[in-house]
C-alpha cells in the first residue's frame, strides 16, 4: 500500500485517521452528556443548547471555521489565553483540525445517542433502583448497555464526519501538508496542480472505502443492537 | 414487622389522602383503577415524589416530609413486582434473577437462588431472554428477581393482571407459600376480589384516592355493610378450615367444628385451607331441610341482616368463630323472618365450591 501511495498521500491518510480518532475520542463523552441533557434534562435554555449543537449541521462550514478562528485563533478569546498561559497554539495545527472535525461531527453524534437515550424505558431504571442499584450502577448495568448501540453508531458517524470535514478545517487550520492536510484537503490540493488528478483519484477511492465501511459498520451495529436490546 | 403509610398530595389530576397501618402478613390494597393504588405502591418504593407523607416499615422511617427523611429507593430494601414485570431485556433470566445479588451487602435472601427457582418453577426458563417469555413466565421471573434482593417488604402491583386462570392460580399459590413459608410481609395491590380473598390478612379498601375502610380481611369480607364495596356479585365470606377427611371423590374441610364437603383435593389430612364462599352461592332455610341434593347444610346463627339500596338483603351468619355471608331477596328475608340470633340453615351446593376458591396452606 505504501508503494501505491506516495509519502505525501500516505501522510494525508494517516493524518486524517489521527485527526478523526482524536476528535471522536474526546467529543464522545461530551456528546453522551449533551444527549442526556437534551433527552432528559429539564433546565432553562435546553432549547438553546439544542440549537447550538445543531448549528454546525446547518451553517456553511466556512462560517463554523471562521467562528473557530475567532475563538481559538492566536487573537481569539480562548486561543490567546491558551497561548499566553500554556504556549499552546491550536490554529494551523493538527489539533485544530481535530477540533474542527469534532465540532462538525458533534450534531450527528448527539442525534444518534439522543435517540438511544429517549428509547430507554425509564421504568427499567426504577426497577433497578428497587433492586438496590444506585445511580452509577443503574447506568453501568441498565442504561449504559441499552444505549451502547446508539453510542457506537454515533461514534462511527462522528468519526466519518471528522474524516470528511473540509470547509471548516481549511478555514480554521489551512492546508499544511503533514500538519493539517487531511484527506479532503489533500484531494483539493492535488486538484489545484496540473497532473494531480491521479493522486486525487487514489485518495477519493480511499475516502469512498472508508465511508462505505463506516456506514456498513454502523448499519450492522444498529441491527445487532435492535436484536440485543429487544432480547433476541 | 409492621407497615405504616400516610400520604397526602395531588398527583396529576387526582388527590390522594390515605392513611393505614398494618401488622405483619399480607396487606391488600383493593380498589378500582384510578383509586390511587399504584401511586401508593410507587410512593412506598420511593419512585414517586411525595409532598406530604410518612412511611414507616418495620420501625424504620423511610419518608417523613415534616422531618426531612426520605430514603433513596435503592436503600429502601423494598422489593417491587410491577404490573408489567419490567425485566431487563438485555439480560437472560438467570442474570435478571441475580441482578440484586451484587447489592445485598451481607443480607441473605429469605430463599436461596435454587429455592426461588424451585418455588416459582423457573428451571426451564433460566437461559431464556425476557422477550421469549409469556406474560405469566415474565411475572414469575419478576417475583423471583424481587425475592432475591432480600426485601423486608414485597410490594406487588397487580401482579396477575392479564394472566389466564391457570397461570393466575399457580402464581397465587406461589405467593401464598411465600407469605407463609418465607414469612415475607407483602403489600398486594389488586382489583380482583378472589385474589384479595386468598392473600389478604389486612384489607384496605380504596376509592377516589382515600381509604374507605381498613381492617382484618376476614372481618371485612364477613361484614354485610361493606359487601357493596366489593360488588354484590363478588361479596362473600372467607373461611379458614382444615382438611379433615379425604376419601373417594370427596374432601371434607373442618370449619369451626362444621364439615364442608367439596370435590377431591390433592391435599393431605391437616392441610389448612382458605375458602371463599360467595354470598350469592348460599341459600338460607329456617328449618333443617331434608331430601336435598346439596351436601353442605350448616346450622348457623343469624348475626346481622342488612338491607342494601338495591333491595337485596345481606345476611351475616355465625358458624363457630367463623362468619358466612348470604345474599337473599328482600321478599325472602321477610318471609323467613330472619332476625339476629335466630337459627338459620345455610345450604351450599357442592359445586359452588369450585377448586379455585381453595388454596392449600401448610
Amino acid at each position: 500500500m505504501t508503494d501505491w501511495l506516495s509519502p505525501a498521500e500516505w501522510q494525508a491518510v494517516w493524518l486524517s485517521l489521527k485527526v478523526a480518532s482524536v476528535a471522536t475520542i474526546f467529543s464522545l463523552p461530551v456528546a453522551v452528556a449533551v444527549a442526556f441533557a437534551l433527552a432528559r434534562g429539564k433546565f432553562y435554555g435546553r432549547q438553546l443548547l439544542d440549537w447550538v449543537v445543531h448549528m454546525p449541521l446547518i451553517l456553511p462550514p466556512v462560517v463554523t471555521g471562521f467562528a473557530l478562528l475567532m475563538v481559538f485563533g492566536r487573537k481569539g478569546v480562548v486561543g490567546e489565553f491558551l497561548y499566553d498561559w500554556f504556549g499552546i497554539t491550536i490554529a494551523f495545527r493538527w489539533t485544530g483540525a481535530a477540533i474542527a472535525g469534532a465540532i462538525m461531527g458533534f450534531p450527528l453524534m448527539v442525534r444518534a445517542i439522543r435517540l438511544a437515550v429517549e428509547a430507554v424505558d425509564r421504568d427499567l431504571e426504577d426497577a433497578a433502583a428497587t433492586l438496590g442499584a444506585n445511580g452509577p450502577w443503574r447506568f453501568i448495568l441498565v442504561t449504559g448497555p441499552l444505549i451502547a448501540p446508539g453510542v457506537i453508531v454515533g461514534a462511527i458517524l462522528g468519526f466519518a464526519k471528522a474524516m470528511a470535514e473540509f470547509g471548516a478545517t481549511i478555514t480554521f487550520v489551512s492546508n499544511i501538508p503533514g500538519e493539517t492536510q487531511t484527506l479532503p484537503s489533500a484531494i483539493y490540493a492535488f486538484l489545484q496542480v496540473p497532473g494531480g488528478d491521479e493522486a486525487a483519484m487514489r485518495l477519493v477511492i480511499i475516502s469512498v472505502v472508508i465511508a462505505v465501511v463506516a456506514l456498513a459498520i454502523s448499519e450492522w451495529v444498529s441491527q445487532w443492537a435492535a436484536r440485543r436490546v429487544s432480547g433476541r | 414487622m409492621s407497615v405504616e403509610v400516610d400520604l397526602k398530595g395531588s398527583f396529576g389530576d387526582f388527590t390522594l389522602d390515605v392513611s393505614f397501618d398494618a401488622p405483619s402478613g399480607c396487606i391488600s390494597l383493593f380498589g378500582r383503577s384510578g383509586a390511587g393504588k399504584t401511586t401508593i405502591a410507587q410512593s412506598i418504593a420511593g419512585l414517586r415524589k411525595v409532598k406530604q407523607g410518612r412511611i414507616v416499615v418495620d420501625g424504620d422511617v423511610l419518608l417523613d416530609t415534616t422531618g426531612g427523611a426520605n430514603t433513596a429507593p435503592h436503600q429502601r430494601n423494598i422489593g417491587v413486582v410491577f404490573q408489567e414485570a419490567r425485566l431487563f431485556p438485555h439480560y437472560d433470566v438467570t442474570a435478571n434473577l441475580n441482578f440484586a445479588s451484587r447489592f445485598l451487602g451481607g443480607r441473605t435472601p429469605q430463599l436461596s437462588f435454587d429455592e426461588t427457582v424451585d418455588l416459582l418453577d423457573l428451571q426451564p426458563l433460566l437461559k431464556r431472554r425476557p422477550r421469549d417469555l409469556s406474560g405469566g413466565e415474565k411475572q414469575r421471573v419478576a417475583i423471583g428477581r424481587a425475592l432475591l434482593s432480600a426485601p423486608r417488604l414485597l410490594v406487588l402491583d397487580e401482579p396477575l393482571t392479564g394472566l389466564d386462570g391457570a397461570r393466575r392460580e399457580q402464581i397465587l399459590q406461589a405467593l401464598e407459600r411465600l407469605r407463609d413459608r418465607a414469612a415475607l410481609p407483602m403489600i398486594h395491590i389488586s382489583h380482583s376480589v378472589s385474589e384479595v380473598a386468598l392473600l389478604a390478612d389486612t384489607l384496605v379498601l380504596l376509592a377516589n384516592g382515600s381509604v374507605e375502610h381498613s381492617g382484618a380481611a376476614r372481618d371485612i369480607f364477613a361484614n354485610p355493610d361493606l359487601a357493596g364495596m366489593l360488588g354484590a356479585e363478588e361479596a362473600g365470606a372467607v373461611l379458614n378450615g382444615t382438611v379433615s377427611r379425604n376419601d373417594n371423590a370427596v374432601t371434607a374441610i373442618d370449619v369451626g367444628g362444621h364439615e364442608l364437603q367439596l370435590g377431591k383435593m390433592d391435599a393431605p389430612h391437616g392441610t389448612k385451607v382458605r375458602l371463599r364462599i360467595k354470598a350469592s352461592d348460599v341459600i338460607l332455610a329456617t328449618a333443617k331441610p331434608t331430601g336435598l341434593s346439596a351436601q353442605n347444610i350448616l346450622s348457623t346463627v343469624v348475626d346481622q341482616v342488612i338491607e342494601r339500596p338495591d333491595g337485596e338483603v345481606m345476611v351475616s351468619l355465625r358458624l363457630g368463630d367463623e362468619r358466612l355471608l348470604a345474599r337473599v331477596t328482600k321478599r325472602a328475608a321477610v318471609a323467613l323472618e330472619l332476625k339476629p340470633d335466630t337459627v338459620a340453615y345455610a345450604i351450599i351446593k357442592f359445586t359452588s365450591l369450585p377448586r379455585a376458591y381453595v388454596v392449600e396452606r401448610d
